[in-house]
């Protein structure tokens, strides 16, 4: 495999996850703010509007800062002496810390979410009379395959295990994806059946924020199945050189994916609008 | 359609539950077959124990507004909407008050009927 190629794909690694999709996140967060301002929606902001800022600024400076790192450790992997048997462990340990910032806004999120519950003194609590569904938040066909990968997967590592190949793991395979997806399940479940994490949001918008989650966890698991399959066959096939290449691509199409499949804006923001008296 | 209590009702939770789950049926707002949330989701949702909800599916089951279908989950009556209107309160009123009124042509006195009541109420619970 030609080492360019590799960098090429691990710098595109870099830009994607550490600038234009936070830079994106950020316009997006910025947008959301002019469009509900705080003054008419005070009950989205649980907090001042410059806290906002601040954590907007805080996001995006992290993120080139990883970037950076990046692109130091690229520079380090081009011009400097290292064994290309530890790409694969870099690629997978700089995405991972790629996803610190995303990780940050995710707790904050769940911050003002709690904050939310705590400022609110509304002595009425409503709720849906209705089921909520798995098949009113994602479509069927994403389900089927999600199941049809694992499927396929198990009965790839059936197959595999007929040969004597020291490095594979056998069952092994089979059990860290059943547990990933067991795991997918419980928060699938929770998301539809759980705690109400808004207090305020409309059933509508509580199945759009469920529908994201477990889209997610569907992509996710459909990716893991096809990404585990792959990586053994390129090993089986002795195309090891082409492994780390194959998972930066494979991290970047699954957080292409899973944005693209992601909704961000809600149906009621009413709901955020100050209370009127005796209403 | 919504359903909503409020904490700030002397009216028991439960009984609120009950009360808007049968306008629900008697507004045809949910039809008989339709799929009700499970004591869970509708607790997590409402913020209140299950055991109220519980105890709201458990009366909605007896008076037939609702059923339980196994792990399919809690389904409206198809007859829901005829059994809404029977009142079980007004219905034992109407029976203790026949009771009472015999008890007392026969001489028993007010607290002779509360304490043979309380006895019985003890001895059956």
């Amino acid at each position: 495999m030609n080492p360019n190629l590799f960098y090429l794909v691990f710098l595109l690694q870099v830009l994607l996850l550490s600038v234009f999709l936070p830079r994106r996140q950020v316009a997006l967060m910025k947008n959301m703010m002019n469009q509900y301002p705080p003054a008419e929606y005070p009950r989205l902001y649980p907090q001042p509007e410059p806290h906002y800022q601040a954590s907007r600024r805080s996001f995006l400076h992290i993120s080139y800062l990883i970037a950076a790192a990046g692109l130091g450790l690229l520079g380090w992997m081009i011009f400097g002496t290292r064994d290309s048997g530890w790409d694969q462990q870099i690629v997978t340990g700089y995405y991972l810390l790629q996803f610190v910032p995303w990780f940050r806004l995710d707790l904050s999120a769940l911050r003002e979410y709690r904050l939310m519950r705590m400022l609110n003194r509304e002595s009425k609590r409503s709720a849906g009379l209705k089921r909520r569904r798995l098949f009113e938040a994602v479509s069927p066909l994403l389900v089927y395959a999600a199941i049809g990968m694992y499927v396929i997967f198990c009965l790839f590592i059936v197959w595999m295990t007929r040969f004597d190949y020291e490095w594979f793991g056998g069952y092994l395979n089979v059990v860290i994806l059943t547990v990933v997806n067991a795991i997918g399940i419980f928060i699938t479940w929770r998301q539809l059946h759980g705690k109400r994490v808004d207090p305020h949001e409309s059933e509508a918008d509580r199945l759009i924020r469920a529908g994201n989650t477990i889209r997610i966890l569907l992509l996710t698991s459909i990716a893991l199945s096809l990404y585990a399959m792959l990586s053994v066959s390129m090993r089986a096939l002795g195309l090891d050189a082409w492994q780390p290449l194959a998972l930066s691509v494979y991290f970047q199409v699954l957080v292409l994916f899973t944005l693209r499949n992601y909704r961000f804006e809600r149906q009621d923001y009413d709901v955020y609008r100050p209370k009127m008296e005796g209403s | 359609m919504q359903i909503q209590i409020d904490m700030e009702n002397p009216e028991p939770m439960y009984a609120q539950l009950v009360r808007q789950v049968k306008e629900a049926v008697k507004k045809e707002a949910i039809q008989p077959g339709d799929a009700l949330p499970s004591i869970r989701q509708l607790a997590n949702d409402l913020e209140l124990n299950s055991k109220t909800v519980a105890k709201a599916y458990r009366l909605l089951e007896r008076d037939q507004v609702i059923q339980t279908r196994g792990y399919r989950g809690t389904f409206v009556h198809p007859e829901a909407s005829s059994h809404c209107t029977i009142d079980v309160a007004t219905e034992i009123r109407g029976v203790l008050q026949k009771t009472l009124k015999a008890m007392r042509n026969a001489g028993a006195t007010d607290s002779e009927i509360r304490i043979a009541f309380n006895d019985l109420m003890n001895q059956t619970r």
